[in-house]
Parts: C-alpha cells; structure tokens; sequence
C-alpha cells in the first residue's frame, strides 16, 4: 500500500521532498539527522546570545577595515 | 542603490547555483536510485547540509573577516565540482555529489548573503533582490533534471559565475554592516537585541512551515509548476521595496493577514492562491534584514541564522503534511502568529529605509 502511494507521488509532479514521504521508516539514519539539527539548532541558541552581547566589531574585521581604508586613500 | 554590479551578479549567480544544484538532486542523484526512501532521504540530508551549516560558515566568515567573494567563489567551485561527480559511475558518486552541491550552496549563501546585507544601506530591497532568483533557479533545475538537460551547459554556466564574481566582485571589501543611526520616528516596541532576533527567526520558521503545507494541488503541468516558484520570486523581489517605501512593520503584517483567506481558503483556485503566495513572500526580506541589523558586525552569521530557521520550519514536512480538514485552521493562527511576531520586532521607517544614516550633525561648539 505505501509503495503504490509513493509511486503515485513520484508519477505526478509533486516534488518528492516535498510530500508526505514516510521517513519515520527510514529508522536510524533520519533520527541521527534530527539529532544533528537539534544540536545546530541548540548551539544557535547560544551563538545568538553570545553575538547579541558582543557590541564592538571582530577585531580580525577592525584589522581589515582599517586595511581597506589605507589602500583606498593610495 | 550602491553597488549595483555586485548585486546583479550574485543575484544571477544565485540562481544558477540553486539552478545546479536541484538539477544534480532531480537528475543524476534521483535517477540513479531505484529505492523512493533513500531519495527523500538525500533531500533531507541535502537541505540540512546546505541550510543547516550557513550559520556556522557564516560564523567562521565573520571571525576570521574573510572576504565574501573568496566564499562565494568556494561555494561555486564545491557546486561545480558536485555536477562533474554527477557524471561518474561509482556507487558513492551521486551521494558524494549531493553532499558536495550541499557545501558549495551554503558557501556561496553566505558570500552573497554577507554582500547583499553590508552594501544594503539600511534598505530591504538589496537582500530581497539577492535571494528572490534561488525560487526560480530552484524550478528550473527541476524542470532541467527531469527532462534531462545537458550536464555541460550546467557546468559552463557555473564557470561563467565564477569568472565573474572572481573579476567584477573581489575589490568589494566591506565586512560590517555600516553604523546607521536611527531617527526617533517611532520608538521600537522591543528594544532587547536578543528577543527581536527570536521573534524574527520565529517569523521564519512559520513561513517555512506554512509554505510547503499549503496544499497546491493545482500543479498539473511544468509552467503550472513553475509558478508557485514565480510567485516566491515575485514576493521576495517586490517586498523589499515595498518594505522601503511604506514601512516594513506596515508591509510586513498587511501582507501576511492579506494572505491568509488567499492561502487557507482559495489554494485550489490558481489564481487566487497565487495572488497570496506573493503576499506570503513579502516578508521575506523584512525579517532578513531584522535579524541582521540586531547583528551589525556578523552578517554571514545573521544569514546563516535565517536559513536555519527555514530548515526548521521545513524538517516537519518530511514527517507529516496537515490533512485538508485541518489546513484552514492550523494555517491561519500560525500566519497570525508570524504577523505578531513581526509587528512587535520590526520598526517602520516610511521611505527612508529600516534605520537611516543620520545626515544632520549637530553643528559644534567653537571654544574661543
């Protein structure tokens, strides 16, 4: 029954990754996936709250901005 | 708008990326696997490559002050090498390719995403030109990989991109969004850096969300198909302009709550589902340049940010898709949702853009 409806989707033009495609059953490779994007998703999290904190620009940025204005006035 | 020729060419680099990249994923990748599960989960493992590590490329971007162009130019050179791997028969080579068009799309992102935000002037339109061309790019290279485009054209396009972006792009420097100060026109509801990227990012993840749960049954032949992908462009091209003209806070919330009967109630209707697939995009550009403003000094990671979002948005759909009964109901209040989010983190600037650069200086005082 799943594999007729999945030949279904795939003879109309709905985009395969788009429809209802059953990863559950894919098992462990797709947990796995869900996990590392848990984890992006977490680090996010922290990055956003240690960039919002963060006023002054980058040092390494500063170094090259000063860099770039020097060789334009020459 | 400054920095024309850049734009032009990332916006048009853009969509032959996203174009390479969908026609290696309906082409070479989807046909040479038999098995429907293994696909979708290369399309899984393609979008959370390429959506989920912009961020911390963009990160790394911004803390080691690399240019946008060299990342750009990475990311084209990755995309280019993924399509000729297409071309070999080894077991791995589609996998391999995939996870190689993966890298070099998020690359070349946050190169074009680093340029559009720090040369936008305060303005919306510069980000919503860039990304608008993916939509179309992203159709195209469907339509190209099913109906069995010629590989080589791929690459000479891909080799053009580089060619350009490597000669027209590469003295553009600049790293940090430019200090703009604001004038008190209004005050901002929110003032807390962290909240306002939240409520930005909440935005997006609605908009993913929403967008591939709308059910567009109506696509029956290619031009059909394409123009979901027409409308998205339509929407993220005109928001950003519209946004500067008349206010991103007023743009942003009239288009979402204009969209709603036009997406929840009319879909089956092509023509009125495609008047609220523009109206759903506009806000694109909007929360783009409200998460990266609150971040001034780390535009790829402000970037890399609201593409994360859009992966999180779009995750759920691999799993389950809102029966028909449902769509009229769960739809709405999340686009309410997203409208609310908006009216509290964006600010209205009628025609002067988000934040202004502030012309009249006090004049100082001379001491005698």
């Amino acid at each position: 029954m799943l594999k007729k409806f999945m030949k279904s989707q795939k003879n109309c033009l709905y985009d395969v990754s788009w429809g209802p495609v059953s990863l559950l059953l894919m098992g462990a490779p797709i947990f796995l996936v869900v996990l590392v994007i848990k984890g992006i998703i977490l680090v996010a999290i922290v990055l956003i709250n240690k960039a919002c904190k963060q006023k002054a620009a980058i040092p390494k940025q500063q170094e090259k901005q000063k860099e770039n204005q020097q060789n334009n006035n020459l | 708008m400054k920095n024309k020729v850049s734009l032009t060419i990332y916006t048009i680099s853009h969509m032959v990326v996203d174009f390479s990249c969908f026609f290696i994923l309906m082409g070479t990748f989807s046909k040479s696997i038999e098995d429907l599960m293994t696909i979708s989960f290369g399309f899984f493992t393609y979008n959370t490559i390429a959506f989920g590590l912009q961020m911390f490329i963009g990160y790394f971007v911004d803390q080691h002050a690399i240019d946008h162009s060299k990342v750009a130019l990475g990311g084209c050179f990755l995309v280019c090498l993924g399509v000729l791997f297409g071309f070999c028969s080894w077991n791995f080579a589609p996998w391999l390719s995939i996870v190689l068009c993966a890298l070099g799309n998020a690359s070349f992102h946050i190169g074009g995403g680093i340029n559009s935000l720090v040369y936008s002037d305060g303005k919306m339109a510069r980000g919503g030109v860039f990304v608008s061309s993916g939509a179309i790019g992203v159709s195209l290279g469907t339509v190209a990989g099913r109906s069995g485009f010629p590989s080589w054209i791929v690459i000479i396009l891909l080799l053009s991109c580089l060619g350009t972006i490597y000669f027209l792009c590469s003295s553009e420097k600049n790293k940090i969004i430019a200090k703009l100060k604001q004038i008190n026109i209004s005050k901002p509801m929110i003032t807390k850096v962290s909240i306002i990227v939240y409520l930005c990012l909440i935005s997006i993840v609605v908009r993913s969300f929403v967008g591939f749960q709308i059910p567009i049954l109506w696509k029956t032949n290619t031009f059909l198909f394409i123009l979901p992908s027409i409308c998205a462009f339509a929407g993220k091209l005109s928001g950003g302009f519209l946004a500067d003209r008349f206010g991103a806070k007023n743009v942003g919330v009239t288009s979402l709550l204009v969209s709603i009967p036009f997406l929840c109630l009319f879909y089956n209707n092509v023509l009125l589902c495609v008047v609220g697939l523009v109206a759903f995009n506009i806000t694109m550009s909007i929360t783009l340049l409200g998460v990266a403003i609150q971040l001034p000094n780390q535009p790829g990671f402000a970037f890399g940010l609201t593409t994360l979002a859009l992966l999180a948005g779009n995750v759920p759909t691999f799993f389950f898709i809102l029966p028909e009964k449902l769509v009229s109901i769960v739809l709405p209040i999340l686009i309410i949702i997203s409208a609310i989010c908006i009216f509290f983190a964006i600010e209205n600037r009628k025609g002067r853009g988000y934040y202004v650069k502030e012309i009249h200086e006090k004049p100082k005082k001379l001491s005698l």
